[in-house]
């Protein structure tokens, strides 16, 4: 009787599982060691509690919420930057020829810089409060305008979400090259540097003009494990329910959230904050 | 033990059920008629053969204890697959109230504990059956173990964990003889190869499904395999079916991408016009598959005509779909597709008479 289940087998299968672990946990380890390439405190605004986790789960996730800000007529992700990322614009073709070179395109990996309570945050606050002006001023002249009345109350409510709930984290820029935006931003406790992935679109715009734009598909890591020893501040705000992310309150916990070289995240400290009535 | 030798062996048995049987029937016809002398001495012969069998390999003597092996088969794989999905479910239930270091400690023990219990349970188990339902369950704590470490340290999801989960699916396939860890470990591999073809052509490799053309080496490669890997095979008298499985995922790797391509010209990689790339994939569609059939039955792969006639078949029907579901009414189109079913058992009574050849030619 020929028996393949050996010791050399055993032997095998044991080095295989000691050894891959081995490997992942370095590597994790390698991420944080040193100087963390950015760390931030954010809130529950940018880092809620991920309700997407099933109800026979113990553990916590956060999940990153992340704004992108860029609009159809004034995108920053534009042709020249595709370039630059390595898809391969054509030149010279049609619109009906670059549309279907948009649609063969696959998402690249690139690194996306996310920017913490900053220029463009400033700016979609401003750009709600100039609507809500507007709305307003229309409505002064048209007191009776019922569409105009309903238009303040959205508008009122988008700007108290931007300024009360909504994630002050927005994606700014992206590169082939994760320390070439480093040195391009060199804040490392307003920006972050994130691996993620692009793709090209050909769209119409706002003028109705064909144009390519690019699009961030997906950051790689967007749930954040909270390790047993963070978890104290934020387990009597279980059980998690999706509806809670809909109401307009003050975030009720910070988070230390450092990057490390691999640009994988991890929690370093998690603080109740004070109840806000 | 190991479990294709014991196939050997009940196969030996096959052999004497069925020559008793015959050998009765001839003596019935007085065609052959052994004396006493000859007839007790292959009757004891036998017998002795059995019982050393039974008693060393645990084989079925009778169709009541086959029918039986059929259904502790049946519930092995369904407790293995049951025990593996509870083992994911309790350590979720569970692993929020455990500290990191514990987590991993957990995490690490799970499978190397299984693969010892596995190694330990098939040295003293003479059927096997525990061995193979503690060989998945070895497997899917190794799954867990990776992809929990992957979310306990936020990693960057990374196609290398296919690579050491087939290797650990090949492993125990093979040490215990379990066809469900070769299936396990031939998607592990292939879904790696594809993402790696995919990462070449600069492609992430999460999205190395979005280009069904990345699955075509993968499939070349896993039907080649079994003509490499016979000689192996032989050297342990035949892993039960595995060569057949893997020449069945070469043609599912193959005919799957090309179903998809040839009514989907956009996800491929051809910079061609869509209509073309759709037509261009279902020539290669009819003709691979009609001619792997042929190939099939030269060769005597059942494994092969049956994956090949099934996706013909479905080129076939899904071309008819598509060519006359819109243009006709429903009672003419359902008629066409029941005549269209009555000429392919037709050509393929045809074909099985021609090949395979008439009652007198097998018996000779």
């Amino acid at each position: 009787m020929k028996r393949l289940l050996t010791s050399k087998a055993l032997i095998a299968g044991v080095v295989l599982i000691l050894s891959t672990n081995l490997i992942v946990i370095r590597g994790a380890l390698g991420n944080r060691a040193g100087n963390p390439d950015a760390r931030l405190e954010l809130t529950e605004r940018e880092l809620s509690l991920n309700s997407g986790l099933l109800r026979e789960n113990s553990g916590i996730g956060l999940r990153l919420n992340v704004q992108h800000s860029y609009r159809t007529d004034e995108s920053w992700l534009d042709a020249s930057k595709l370039k630059a990322l390595g898809f391969r614009v054509p030149t010279g073709r049609t619109e009906w020829e670059m549309q279907r070179w948009a649609e063969k395109q696959l998402p690249r990996s690139v690194y996306i810089v996310l920017e913490f309570d900053g220029a463009a945050h400033g700016a979609a606050v401003e750009a709600a409060r100039a609507q809500l002006e507007e709305s307003k001023r229309i409505l002064a002249a048209d007191p009776d305008n019922k569409t105009f009345q309903n238009r303040i109350e959205s508008n009122q409510k988008s700007l108290e979400r931007l300024t009360i709930t909504a994630s002050r984290l927005y994606s700014v820029d992206v590169g082939p090259d994760p320390q070439a935006l480093r040195s391009q931003y060199r804040d490392r406790s307003r920006y972050i540097i994130a691996p993620g992935l692009v793709r090209p679109y050909y769209i119409i715009d706002d003028q109705k003009r064909p144009k390519l734009v690019g699009a961030i598909q997906r950051i790689h890591v967007t749930t954040i494990h909270v390790p047993y020893e963070h978890r104290n501040a934020i387990d009597s705000l279980l059980p998690r329910d999706s509806y809670n992310a809909l109401l307009l309150r003050p975030p009720r916990y910070k988070v230390t959230l450092a990057y490390g070289s691999r640009y994988e995240p991890w929690v370093e400290s998690i603080e109740a904050l004070e109840k806000v009535e | 033990m190991s479990e294709d030798t014991k196939a050997a062996m009940q196969q030996r048995v096959d052999r004497i059920r069925i020559f008793r049987d015959e050998l009765a029937a001839l003596e019935r016809n007085q065609v052959l008629v052994l004396s006493e002398d000859q007839q007790a001495a292959t009757r004891d012969y036998h017998d002795s053969l059995l019982q050393r069998l039974v008693e060393t390999y645990d084989v079925d003597t009778t169709d009541a204890q086959k029918k039986l092996s059929l259904g502790m088969q049946v519930a092995s794989l369904l407790g293995a697959l049951a025990l593996a999905i509870s083992v994911f479910f309790l350590f979720f239930q569970y692993w929020g109230a455990f500290s990191t270091i514990q987590q991993i400690g957990i995490l690490l023990t799970a499978p190397l504990l299984m693969l010892v219990c596995c190694v330990v349970v098939a040295d003293r188990e003479a059927t096997g059956y525990f061995a193979k339902v503690l060989a998945l369950i070895t497997f899917a704590c190794f799954v867990l173990n990776i992809s929990v470490l992957g979310r306990i340290y936020n990693i960057t999801p990374s196609d290398g964990a296919f690579f050491v989960w087939g290797v650990l699916a090949f492993l125990l396939a093979y040490c215990c003889n379990v066809r469900l860890l070769l299936v396990a470990g031939i998607v592990c591999i292939g879904g790696l190869l594809a993402a790696r073809v995919g990462a070449w052509s600069g492609i992430y490799w999460v999205d190395f499904g979005a280009r069904p053309e990345n699955f075509l080496p993968v499939a070349v490669l896993l039907f080649a395999l079994p003509f490499v890997l016979a000689s192996f095979h032989r050297g342990f008298t035949g892993f039960t079916g595995f060569l057949a499985i893997y020449r069945v995922f070469g043609l599912i790797a193959f005919f799957v991408p090309v179903l998809i391509l040839s009514y989907w010209g956009s996800a491929s990689y051809l910079t061609i016009s869509n209509d073309v790339v759709e037509v261009l994939y279902q020539v290669i569609g009819f003709a691979v598959s009609a001619a792997l059939i042929a190939v099939g039955v030269k060769r005597g792969l059942n494994d092969v005509v049956n994956t090949a006639n099934t996706f013909f078949i479905l080129f076939l029907y899904t071309k008819i779909y598509s060519w006359w579901w819109d243009l006709m009414p429903k009672y003419l189109f359902f008629l066409l597709v029941g005549l269209v079913a009555l000429l392919l058992l037709f050509v393929f009574k045809r074909l099985r008479s021609t090949t395979w050849g008439e009652p007198q030619s097998v018996l000779s």
